[in-house]
Order: structure tokens, then C-alpha cells, then sequence
């Protein structure tokens, strides 16, 4: 019992500190890099991993939350990214379900898959509310760029997802969750 | 079989409403909803952190690639080639230095906007992301600087302000999607509609009429006309491309912009609002 509270209490510290993190680096160096102009989207990719290690639930809950911060470095509506990223977030949570967690190459080609579903949402979303259209070559570039990039940095991400919402001593209460 | 009820659908179901009432909100809620003040507080609160972070990697890769130069026998040789790299650097600075003083000239003798009042801005960086094609400056709220004012380059408009915080600003570019002005062309003075369309696209030209004195390598400068968000006369794009296809009711025109993105340093934010 007492080490599920000190396993909460970690969850609490670490889950803010790596939402930070993230889009920091995201909005510094990482972030910057680029392929014809197209950029890494590591708060895509984090999402996609809390998904698959942590399931729908803690996926959705870790996407919105990441999209509020994200939102407030964009010019789009706030509450865009939000959406895109909880949606995928429960996503990529419902493949952990076929337990791809298990074998660590799926689920870093999983990340990248659900990034490229996360960069289609963006783009059809866009579109529904008059933002972007996205009938271009820009379209299929930026899913492989995206998904690419995502599934080359996903080990790390995996690992910093696991490492914040599913430390050691797993919390049974968090289990009983997805 | 699932339950439809459960729990994690309904986490869902309540941040997709939460998501999908905050976009209402930015559309509907008028400027009392606009959450500029809230995207200002949390960019105030990343922007110190962000820089520390880029200041923390750099002397990181430092060790890292020192470390494996260790070594006392190789300690001369290092010692020649630093010697060698700080000749280098002091060649390159030299250079990048004339390159900054050139754009700040150039920046002085800009001919269109005279006696709109401004304040000279450094691009501290392009905004990483595939959502919306703008960059950073390091002048913001403190200095006078508001939502829409415009921000040129050196040759013409570099974009508008769209986001503000107290010591920075964001600017949308031209070939955001977002981003539309009307312009004019030919000694007719007549008007069309300049739209961005994305990452790698040339910029969009509407409403020109088939036969419009317009011609490749033209320049089109804001028209300023009432209710436009832009003064008047300010270059904003050169035309690359004219199509005029069979039985259309306007002329296909493409256009550049006449801001390099790539080598911007320096702008000048304009301190002009549209007047109401």
C-alpha cells in the first residue's frame, strides 16, 4: 500500500516535469531540426508512446494535456491540438491492448504508425474548420517525415513514458484504470 | 463484450467536449475568449527554460566530444587545431558580423512605411512546427508592441504579429495559410488577393481579372485599402507564375515572397493598427 502512494506521488512529479520537457525540446533544438522543412513532432510521438505503455485512459488524459501547452506556442485555436492529441492518445492506447508493448519493435514502428494518424487528424481537422487544405504532395511528405522521425526517437520516448507513468512497483490502481 | 459506458470512453468523451468547447470558445467567444492572455502566461513561463535548455546542450556536446580528444599525446595537436579553429572563427565572426551590420543598414534605408513609427527587432527563431509557418522575435509587450502590428524585412512585409508576450513576439509568415492581405499592381493600381498556402507552396493570387496588366517578376506592394490590416505601399510578393486557363474568370498567378525567411536576422515591427 505504501508503495502505491509514493508510485502516485512519483507519477504526479515526473508526469508534469516530462509534459515540460517536451515541449520544450520541441520548441528548442529538437524541434528545429527539420527534413524539407518539415519537423520532428516529438509531443506527437510522447503521446503515441503514453498510449501504448499506459493504455486509453492515461493516452487521452496525457494528449489533451500536451495539447494545451502545445496550443499555447501556435496560432491555431486553442484547444486544436488538444483534440488531435487526445484522440490519438486513446488511439494508441487501444493497441495495448494487443499487448504490443511486449515486443519493443512494434511498439516503436507503433508510435510512428499512430504519428502518422495523428498528422492525417491534424490535416482533416484543419480542413473541417476552414485552416488548411490538404490535397497537397505536402500532405503524404510530412506523414513519412513525421512517422519517420517519430518511430527514429521512439525508444526514447517509450522509455520516458514508461519511466514516468509506469515506474517500478507498478500501482495496481493505475492498472485497474485502462 | 466491452461495456460502452466505460471509464476510459468517458475520459474520452469529457476531453474531447473540453477540446471541442475551447475551439468554440476561440471562434465564437469574441475577444473575451481568446485565450491570448493565457498563451502569453505560458509562453512567459517556458521562454526562460527553453533558453537555459539551449544554452545547457551546447557545453554538454562540448564535453562529450572533448572527452574523447583525451589524451596527452594528442594534447599538441589539439592545442595547433583550436589555434587553427579560433583563427577560423574569428574570420567567420568577422564575416557574419558585416552580414548583420548590411541587414541593420538595410533595414534603415527602408523606402516604404516612412513615418510609421517602429521598433527594430532581432529573429531569435523559425516556430518549430508543421501547424503554422512563423518565426520569433525577441521584442515584445514591454517595448509597445501589440497583436497585428506588421513586421517588415528588409526588401518588404515579413508578416504580422499574431501572438505576444512580454519580451517576445511571434510572427505569422506571409506563406502561412492563415495569412491573406490585399494588394496592388500595374500603374492601374489594381487590386487582388494575396493568400499563403503552405510550407514549400507559392503564394496565391485571387480575384485578378483575365487580361490585368500583370506580368512575371512584378512586384505586388499592400493596397492599404479601408479596412485592410496592412498600410499601404509595402512589397510583399514578387509573381512567378501566370496561367490564364481557357474560360476561367480570373487569371492563375502565383507569387513569392520578397522576404528571404532563410537569412532573416533583423525586422522592424511597425507600430500602426487599422484604423476602425
Amino acid at each position: 500500500m505504501a508503495a502505491a502512494v509514493v508510485t502516485s506521488r512519483l507519477f504526479f512529479i515526473r508526469l508534469p516535469l516530462l509534459l515540460i520537457t517536451i515541449v520544450v525540446l520541441q520548441h528548442s533544438g529538437v524541434g528545429g531540426l527539420s527534413i524539407s522543412g518539415i519537423h520532428p513532432d516529438i509531443i506527437l510521438g510522447l503521446v503515441c508512446a503514453t498510449g501504448i505503455v499506459a493504455g486509453r485512459e492515461k493516452g487521452a488524459l496525457i494528449g489533451f494535456l500536451a495539447g494545451i501547452l502545445a496550443d499555447s506556442f501556435l496560432v491555431t485555436p486553442y484547444g486544436l491540438s488538444a483534440l488531435i492529441y487526445t484522440v490519438v492518445g486513446y488511439l494508441a492506447g487501444e493497441l495495448e491492448r494487443f499487448e504490443l508493448a511486449e515486443s519493443k519493435i512494434v511498439s516503436f514502428l507503433a508510435v510512428g504508425a499512430m504519428s502518422g494518424v495523428g498528422v492525417l487528424l491534424f490535416y482533416g481537422t484543419e480542413f473541417v474548420l476552414g485552416i488548411h487544405n490538404p490535397l497537397s504532395h505536402q500532405l503524404l511528405a510530412e506523414v513519412s517525415v513525421v512517422s519517420l522521425l517519430n518511430v527514429v526517437i521512439s525508444p526514447i520516448l517509450v522509455f520516458s513514458a514508461r519511466f514516468s507513468l509506469k515506474p517500478s512497483g507498478v500501482d495496481s490502481r493505475f492498472e485497474s484504470r485502462r | 463484450m466491452a461495456k460502452l459506458f466505460e471509464r476510459p470512453r468517458i475520459t474520452l468523451f469529457i476531453l474531447v467536449l473540453a477540446s471541442a468547447s475551447l475551439i468554440t470558445l476561440n471562434y465564437r467567444g469574441g475577444s473575451r475568449f481568446s485565450f491570448v492572455s493565457v498563451k502569453a502566461a505560458v509562453r512567459d513561463v517556458i521562454t526562460p527554460v527553453r533558453s537555459t535548455l539551449n544554452s545547457a546542450f551546447s557545453p554538454v556536446g562540448n564535453v562529450i566530444t572533448g572527452a574523447f580528444d583525451y589524451g596527452s599525446l594528442k594534447a599538441e595537436n589539439r592545442k595547433l587545431k583550436s589555434q587553427i579553429y579560433g583563427a577560423e572563427m574569428v574570420k567567420l565572426a568577422a564575416g557574419d558580423a558585416q552580414r548583420q551590420l548590411n541587414q541593420l543598414l538595410k533595414l534603415d534605408n527602408i523606402q516604404f512605411a516612412q513615418g510609421i513609427a517602429s521598433v527594430p527587432a532581432q529573429v531569435i527563431s523559425m516556430t518549430p512546427s508543421n501547424l503554422q509557418l512563423s518565426f520569433e522575435i525577441d521584442k515584445g509587450q514591454s517595448v509597445g508592441i501589440r497583436l497585428g502590428m506588421v513586421v517588415v524585412g528588409g526588401s518588404g512585409l515579413a508578416g504580422r504579429i499574431v501572438a505576444v508576450g512580454s519580451t517576445t513576439s511571434t510572427v505569422l509568415m506571409v506563406s502561412d495559410p492563415n495569412f491573406a492581405a490585399g494588394v496592388r499592381f500595374g500603374s492601374g493600381g489594381n487590386i487582388a488577393l494575396l493568400n499563403g498556402q503552405g510550407m514549400n507552396e507559392p503564394l496565391k493570387v485571387n480575384l485578378v481579372d483575365p487580361g490585368a496588366p500583370i506580368r512575371v517578376g512584378q512586384v505586388l506592394v499592400t493596397s492599404g485599402l479601408q479596412g485592410e490590416i496592412f498600410p499601404p505601399g509595402i512589397p510583399i510578393a514578387k509573381v512567378t507564375a501566370i496561367a490564364n486557363p481557357l474560360g476561367a474568370l480570373q487569371e492563375s498567378v502565383k507569387a513569392v515572397p520578397v522576404v528571404d525567411y532563410a537569412g532573416l536576422q533583423y525586422v522592424r515591427v511597425l507600430k500602426w493598427q487599422p484604423p476602425s
